[in-house]
């Protein structure tokens, strides 16, 4: 149909970064509506086995996890509010996490993946508001907090909507809509002879906005990094230099932050600044200390964070490879690039490296580098390559990245209604079904714009395009 | 001359004023139909057919709901087809052509035969107004009729001006005159009012159409009735006839555009996009050298040809010479040329859900004076204007379809929260939640409402509610029964293709295979378990059983969809609320909602304009000034 029902509901279990953005010591991500309960229980694994549920308004500690990937994503507090006697007066989730950015991020991604939305400004305010959480006298605050933040939070999405993205946006909406004229014109207007024996062509349509939407929403990933900067954990055997690429980064780089040891991860971590991606560099070299750890926690440590990196920098002796062969294996379905360390020792030298590399990783299609610590060699060579892996200076070349959450979510959403109709066209499905997929894809991209004329459209469409009426 | 008193005056006897002044009138209300003429009652003045896509579904909604266009079309119907067989249930509608000489008859009978009903030829004149309410009614000749609330459906009548060719005459269809005191009483309330435009092809003399040379389309057999109230039909239906123009017929159309009143700037009203002018299409498609001609019997036995595709306000000459260039029609006679017509109507935005004006209390607009078009959409208004001028003068509650209940509850919600361009026609297109409105089950969705007004009679009501309930239990028996649990033929369903039967399948997903319609299910899994005594109630409850469970994944989405827009739909917008002082509120926000008044926050979050957030903002000041 041209006009799209409702997407959003006002008791949706919302999610937000309670705590200011920026880099502080603890981030707050916060969940309020009926289902926080249950998404908390699906994305906080508590030490203690007594669930969440059952210790209202105790803070417990436990590990979150990514819902789908069961990736696990930092190791948090969590305490859960039972409507009414919460901030909201819903039920409400908290979860205080490290303070980075990414993590916040990847909390938010899993609160989404578990079935929460994404609030809108002031939408935790004007729910407390509603709930009686609020004086009345708060009601002229809660309505300029919902104004301010509905309007920065809109000029910065129009700053992210500027050229490509939205260009982009209008080009497949552009091309969607006839796809929906032409459905609605065959439903309503059954007796003018247009058939529907187009569906090849309609489906051909459909499969193009789904394959550039998707080249957009792979495109996020790299906005992501931008946003929220990425983890790049070194590994490898002992000696094969991790530490000194740890400092050799680090060094070149503008350090955000100084090196810490870490206190719950028993690894190296800091901050550096590559070409405006922020990157949290870990060196699971800290793991090395005391050999009867290494057997023991250590080792489950490092594969937590080899899991949770967004890229594994996996070092090699270039003379002695053989050695890192049995870890390698363990890691190499992770996004990693195989570095071939101490070509300054081997004859051939760097090609000699480079060809060591690519045997040693063999059918993959994993990125591999020659380097040197020792005397730098390869060392920019390696710099591009991250560089390139994260995307970084695409915002400015293609102009095409989404960088906002809000947009990217609504993409995904797209993209899945896109991937129905496209199923539906493809088979003997009867047109209104496949319309209505079709439309809710539009306005979800509608929902980025801010354009509200669907109906309206899809009508000039079926009008201009076929000559129909009595 | 001493006053007659009535409770409702309907002004108009069209489509809208016939189901206004019935509904009115079966409610309890003392009610007048005031006509210029009551052999025009429920005159057919453009197409000689009822229904089609989403004005069939309204057609049976106001059947549903007790109203008179379905049966009358039953009654007068000379062809019976049902549109997009080929696909799915929610968009499949019934068609019917009507005889138009016996249905206004039919019309004028049943609605002498209503008890409270008085028709009263004239025409109205002044307004009259007590407090700012509706108080009366003058007419013409100086009858003074006093009314609690009046229900205006004029329809093109208000300031009418026709235009054939360049030949201007006043008057809102052919032969006869426009309402000039009326529209000039009426603007004096202070309405905004604004010009629409729409236009009808000429007729033709059945004996100088060579059938020959045109297709034959006949109507299905059986003939699908449009009432849910008609048990058979025994009719012998008449065929339509289809032809073409040809690139013949285009160059003489564009040889008199000169004299078209359209393109030299004549007419400023806006006609309708998806009724085009034969004209209009031939400029804006240039390039399609062919545009099909329906030839429509206008009665059962007369001679008048409605040729549905060529609508024109072009001079009588130039129609004369392009319709001759037309295959079957070389040597047609006319009967009438085509004309166009402008008239005055009311934005709609001024009205609530009920059709009563804002402004004016007791004052309800129904029809094409609120800018729409199409027996259908008049008729579904009318009906709905008469039930709530009644039951507000009853002090019950008022009867306000919801966008995911009906079609007529989709168009009075988008008359009254948009701004229109063009007159209005539904399409199921508009209807968000087009999967649930379906024309096979109007009545199950609508009698609740029906039974709640008195509308309809307990019987109808009991045997709509029997209905229902058989099938949400065969329903779900289907859907928690596992196939291994029915006693299945297993040698029927190998002939059907069904070869590997999963045992832990309940029999809704058996039923929902593309392999499987109700027939062949039943030869695999057994008859369905419930018999209705009337052979057409069950047949609908075989039919309601297989399309709840074949769709029913569709259906629980679109009913997730109905609940997220019901949350807002409920919390009710005070009148005088001063949105311009809301600071928080975009200032498109602000203004969207200051001209369109909307009367609840779902209907706010409906107008261009308006985001989620001013919603939120909305909520709170709601709150803020409830609380206080």
């Amino acid at each position: 149909m041209a006009r799209s029902a409702p997407l959003e509901s006002i008791r949706d279990t919302i999610a937000a970064r309670a705590t200011a953005s920026g880099e502080a010591a603890i981030a707050i991500v916060r969940l309020s509506g009926p289902d926080a309960p249950a998404i908390a229980a699906r994305i906080f694994h508590p030490d203690q086995p007594t669930p969440l549920a059952e210790e209202a308004g105790r803070l417990r500690l436990g590990t979150l996890v990514h819902p789908g990937t069961k990736e696990p994503i930092d190791q948090a507090l969590a305490v859960l509010w039972k409507a009414p006697h919460s901030h909201t007066g819903e039920h409400v989730a908290e979860f205080h996490t490290h303070g980075s950015q990414l993590v916040v991020s990847r909390v938010l991604d899993a609160c989404v993946a578990a079935g929460a939305r994404l609030a809108r400004p002031g939408e935790f305010s004007r729910r407390a508001f509603l709930n009686g959480k609020l004086d009345l006298a708060q009601a002229e605050a809660v309505c300029d907090l919902i104004h301010a933040q509905t309007e920065a939070a809109g000029r910065a999405a129009l700053a992210q909507l500027g050229g490509g993205l939205s260009r982009q946006l209008a080009e497949a909406r552009a091309a969607l809509v006839p796809v929906v004229a032409e459905l609605e014109a065959c439903v309503d207007f059954p007796e003018e002879g247009l058939g529907f024996q187009t569906r090849e062509r309609l489906g051909r349509a459909v499969d193009g906005v789904l394959a550039q939407l998707q080249r957009l929403l792979d495109s996020s990933r790299h906005g992501r990094f931008l946003r929220d900067g990425a983890r790049v954990v070194l590994a490898g055997p002992p000696n094969a230099g991790k530490s000194s690429l740890f400092n050799l980064l680090l060094r070149r780089e503008r350090a955000l932050v100084t090196p810490h040891p870490g206190t719950t991860r028993d690894s190296l971590e800091a901050e550096i600044d590559l070409r405006g991606i922020p990157l949290t560099l870990v060196d699971t070299a800290g793991l090395r200390g005391d050999p009867e750890e290494i057997e023991a926690l250590g080792i489950a440590r490092t594969r937590e964070e080899l899991r949770a990196a967004d890229l594994i920098l996996f070092l090699v002796d270039a003379t002695r490879p053989a050695e890192a062969r049995a870890e390698y294996d363990a890691l190499r379905a992770l996004p990693h690039l195989v570095i071939a360390n101490k070509c300054d020792l081997l004859p051939g030298g760097g090609e000699a490296a480079l060809a060591a590399a690519r045997a040693f990783a063999g059918a993959g299609n994993a990125g591999t580098v020659a380097l040197s610590t020792a005397d730098r060699h390869g060392f920019d060579a390696l710099e591009q390559q991250l560089a390139s892996h994260f995307g970084a200076g695409m915002g400015t070349e293609s102009g095409a990245l989404v960088t906002n959450r809000r947009h990217a979510s609504a993409l995904a959403s797209a993209l899945e209604s896109l991937q129905t109709a496209a199923e539906g066209l493809a088979s003997e499905l009867s047109p209104e079904f496949i319309a209505v997929d079709l439309t809710d894809a539009i306005a979800r991209l509608d929902a980025i714009t801010g354009r509200q004329s669907l109906d309206e459209d899809v009508l000039d469409a079926i009008f201009s395009t076929f000559c129909l009426g009595k | 001359m001493t006053a007659q008193s009535f409770d409702v005056v309907v002004v108009g006897g069209g489509h809208a004023g016939i189901e206004a002044c019935h509904a009115a009138a079966r409610l309890g209300m003392r009610t007048a139909l005031v006509t210029m003429d009551v052999h025009a009652i429920g005159r057919l003045s453009c197409n000689p057919a009822m229904g089609g896509l989403a004005k069939g579904h309204v057609v049976r909604e106001i059947d549903a709901l007790g109203g008179l266009q379905a049966i009358a079309t039953d009654a007068n119907g000379i062809q019976f087809r049902l549109l997009n067989r080929s696909k799915g249930p929610a968009v499949r509608a019934p068609r019917v052509q009507v005889d138009k000489d016996t249905y206004p008859e039919w019309m004028a009978a049943a609605l002498r035969r209503t008890a409270n009903l008085v028709l009263i030829e004239g025409s109205g004149a002044e307004i009259h107004t007590r407090n700012g309410r509706i108080a009366g009614l003058t007419l013409e000749d100086g009858t003074r009729l006093d009314c609690r609330a009046l229900v205006l459906t004029t329809g093109t009548f208000l300031n009418a001006i026709m235009h054939c060719g360049l030949e201007k005459t006043a008057g809102g269809r052919i032969g006869e005159k426009a309402s000039t005191r009326l529209a000039d009483s009426f603007l004096a309330l202070g309405l905004e009012t604004s010009r629409l435009k729409t236009g009808t092809p000429a007729r033709l003399h059945r004996d100088s159409i060579d059938f020959s040379k045109c297709l034959i389309q006949p109507g299905d057999d059986p003939a699908p009735p449009m009432s849910f109230r008609t048990r058979r039909l025994d009719v012998e239906q008449v065929p339509c006839w289809l032809t073409r123009t040809t690139p013949h017929t285009h160059d003489v159309i564009r040889g008199g555009l000169d004299r078209s009143p359209l393109f030299t700037g004549r007419i400023e009203g806006v006609g309708p996009r998806y009724c085009p002018s034969i004209e209009d299409k031939v400029v804006r498609f240039a390039d399609k050298d062919h545009h099909q001609i329906f030839l429509e019997p206008e009665t059962r036995d007369g001679v008048s040809y409605y040729p549905n595709g060529i609508s024109t306000s072009l001079p009588a000459d130039v129609q004369e010479a392009f319709v001759r260039t037309i295959p079957g029609l070389e040597n047609c006679r006319f009967i009438r040329h085509g004309y166009a017509v402008e008239y005055t109507c009311v934005p709609p935005h001024q009205l609530a859900h009920t059709l009563e004006t804002k402004d004016v209390p007791g004052l309800f607009l129904a029809g094409q004076i609120n800018g729409t078009s199409g027996y259908e959409e008049a008729a579904g208004q009318g009906l709905a204007a008469g039930i709530n001028a009644a039951l507000a003068l009853k002090g019950e509650e008022p009867l306000i379809l919801g966008r995911d209940e009906s079609y007529i509850g989709v168009m009075i919600d988008d008359l009254l929260s948009k701004d229109h361009r063009e007159p209005y026609r539904l399409f199921t297109s508009r209807a968000e939640f087009r999967l649930l409105l379906r024309c096979d089950n109007a009545d199950l969705r609508l009698a609740r409402h029906a039974h709640r007004i008195g509308m309809i009679d307990e019987r109808q009501f009991d045997q709509t509610v029997a209905l229902a309930e058989a099938v949400a239990a065969e329903s779900d028996r289907l859907r928690t029964t596992p196939l291994r649990h029915a006693e299945a033929d297993w040698q029927a369903a190998g002939e059907i293709g069904f070869e590997k039967p999963d045992h832990h399948s309940t029999l809704a997903q058996v039923l929902s295979r593309s392999e499987f319609d109700l027939d062949a299910f039943e030869r695999v899994a057994g008859p369905l378990t419930r018999r209705l005594d009337d052979d057409r109630l069950h047949e609908r409850y075989r039919e309601q059983v297989e399309i709840e469970v074949t769709y029913a994944g569709y259906f629980e989405k679109q009913e997730r969809q109905v609940a997220r827009m019901r949350e807002t739909e409920h919390v009710r917008l005070p009148g005088d609320l001063d949105y311009m002082a809301i600071g928080s509120l975009k200032f498109e926000a602000r203004q969207s909602l200051a001209r369109f008044r909307p009367e609840t926050v779902g209907q706010a979050s409906r107008l261009a304009g308006v985001t989620p957030s001013d919603i939120d903002v909305l909520l709170v000041t709601l709150r803020k000034r409830l609380t206080a």
